[in-house]
């Protein structure tokens, strides 16, 4: 797979990904202009990787005491898992998130938006807290800490995608 | 715990073994410092660029392909490849991981084994922990192991391996219905498995793909993919133990993905 170390011969017609669908508006939806503009920006928002990608590129040039107050610097394998992370919880339409450092050398993602303030501290791989507050007071408060299952991350996020 | 299966000749091309650990600052000074202490059994070093990170999660919207994980690199950052002085073992070191993969480069050659490969990976990574040591660029934290196998693997009777795949692994249908009027050409499948310990909590994942291929000499054959990964104990000796279990959950998930007509072509010797 991604390691390996022998060159192999693939002949086998490819299509890149791409299909002939053009995901169109359904024929018989008008076409007004709130219609087209929430599903304009909802394409847009599918592609966070690029922002968080320079965000998290960013942070990772940070050296020590990057703050002034002697913060070490954010480590590779937290900003990967981070990543990791994101990659499996965001979904069509989920507002890019701001990515912040911790003073301890973790990375903060963040969304304060549609009255939701939802923020997930990596500190490091496997090891992350999840704060989520709905100020509409329809969805529980939730305050976790979170090894591998990411499972209320993800739901937080689907909360937040749907308002 | 049951004893694993074994071929006579089995079709392994390939086996990998990987530690993904936290990141250490290795330059390609240091490297190059350390290829003088491999260099009697790997004479020649290759340099590739970086891989990204993979990490294992549950509960999450994971997608059934292993995405192409997203690297957060600099452009100074290296992967080695040290090859062995007969080209078939390659040891892959980068600021995060260390690899070692065994190839089989001709139809005479035979599969090394598991335990083989892994006691020379073991070897490499504990050099490689003690120069890292000494050189002052921390200790070597293991966040991830891999097994992985890659299998090509020859159709009975000459079928064709893109139309006939059933033959091989069960979980592809026997001729697939399309449009009328439409003939069908080939598959490729995959599958993933969430790996679980034996109080049911999730350790890693174990993904499979079959994709027919061209052989150079223009038949069709199957190319199997199989990678199990995981989240091990954080230190060398705890990964290494860990990767036994990734090995298994290889072997066994091989064994049940491939037909038996195929076992018997491959010569099982403890009866499945």
């Amino acid at each position: 797979m991604a390691y390996s170390a022998v060159r192999r011969r693939n002949d086998f017609e490819q299509f890149g990904g791409r299909t002939a669908t053009l995901n169109t508006v359904p024929a018989n939806d008008s076409l007004s202009f709130e219609k087209f503009s929430k599903a304009y920006s909802i394409e847009i928002e599918t592609n966070w990787q690029s922002p968080v990608l320079s965000r998290m590129t960013q942070l990772m040039a940070l050296g020590e005491d990057w703050n002034s107050y002697g913060a070490p610097p954010i480590r590779r394998e937290t900003g990967m898992f981070a990543l990791e992370v994101l990659e499996k919880v965001m979904q069509r339409g989920t507002p890019v998130p701001d990515i912040v450092p911790t003073s301890a050398g973790g990375i903060q993602i963040e969304w304060h938006d549609k009255s939701i303030d939802l923020e997930f501290h990596v500190a490091a791989p496997y090891q992350c807290e999840l704060w989520f507050k709905d100020h509409l007071e329809i969805e529980p408060s939730v305050s976790l800490d979170l090894v591998d299952n990411i499972a209320a991350f993800g739901n937080t996020v689907a909360i937040l995608t749907r308002r | 715990m049951t004893e694993l299966p074994r071929f006579r000749d089995p079709p392994v091309t390939e086996a990998v073994l990987a530690v993904q650990f936290n990141t250490i600052p290795l330059t390609n000074a240091l490297a190059g410092l350390f290829w003088g202490e491999l260099r009697e059994r790997y004479e020649t070093v290759l340099e590739h660029p970086p891989l990204g990170g993979a990490f294992e999660t549950f509960g999450g919207d994971a997608a059934l392909e292993q995405h192409v994980p997203i690297a957060l690199w600099g452009a100074s950052s290296s992967r080695f490849w040290y090859v062995s002085n007969d080209q078939i073992d390659v040891l892959q070191l980068q600021s995060d991981r260390a690899v070692r993969n065994w190839r089989k480069l001709s139809t005479e050659q035979q599969y090394a084994g598991y335990f083989a490969i892994k006691k020379s990976f073991e070897d490499d990574l504990s050099q490689f922990a003690a120069f890292a040591y000494r050189e002052r660029l921390g200790v070597v934290v293991p966040n991830q192991c891999e097994v992985s196998y890659t299998s090509i693997i020859t159709p009975p009777d000459e079928a064709d391996a893109g139309k006939e795949m059933s033959r091989i692994t069960p979980i592809c249908p026997l001729n697939p219905a399309g449009p009328e009027g439409a003939v069908f050409e080939g598959t490729n499948t995959q599958a993933r498995f969430q790996l679980n310990d034996s109080a049911g909590r999730p350790i890693g994942r174990l993904y499979a793909s079959f994709a027919p291929q061209l052989a150079v000499n223009g038949k069709t054959v199957v190319r199997v993919d199989i990678l199990a990964r995981g989240r091990p104990p954080p230190a060398i000796s705890g990964a290494l133990e860990f990767m036994d279990t990734l090995h298994r959950a290889a072997v066994t998930s091989f064994v049940a993905l491939t037909t038996p007509e195929m076992h018997r072509i491959w010569g099982v010797e403890n009866g499945l």
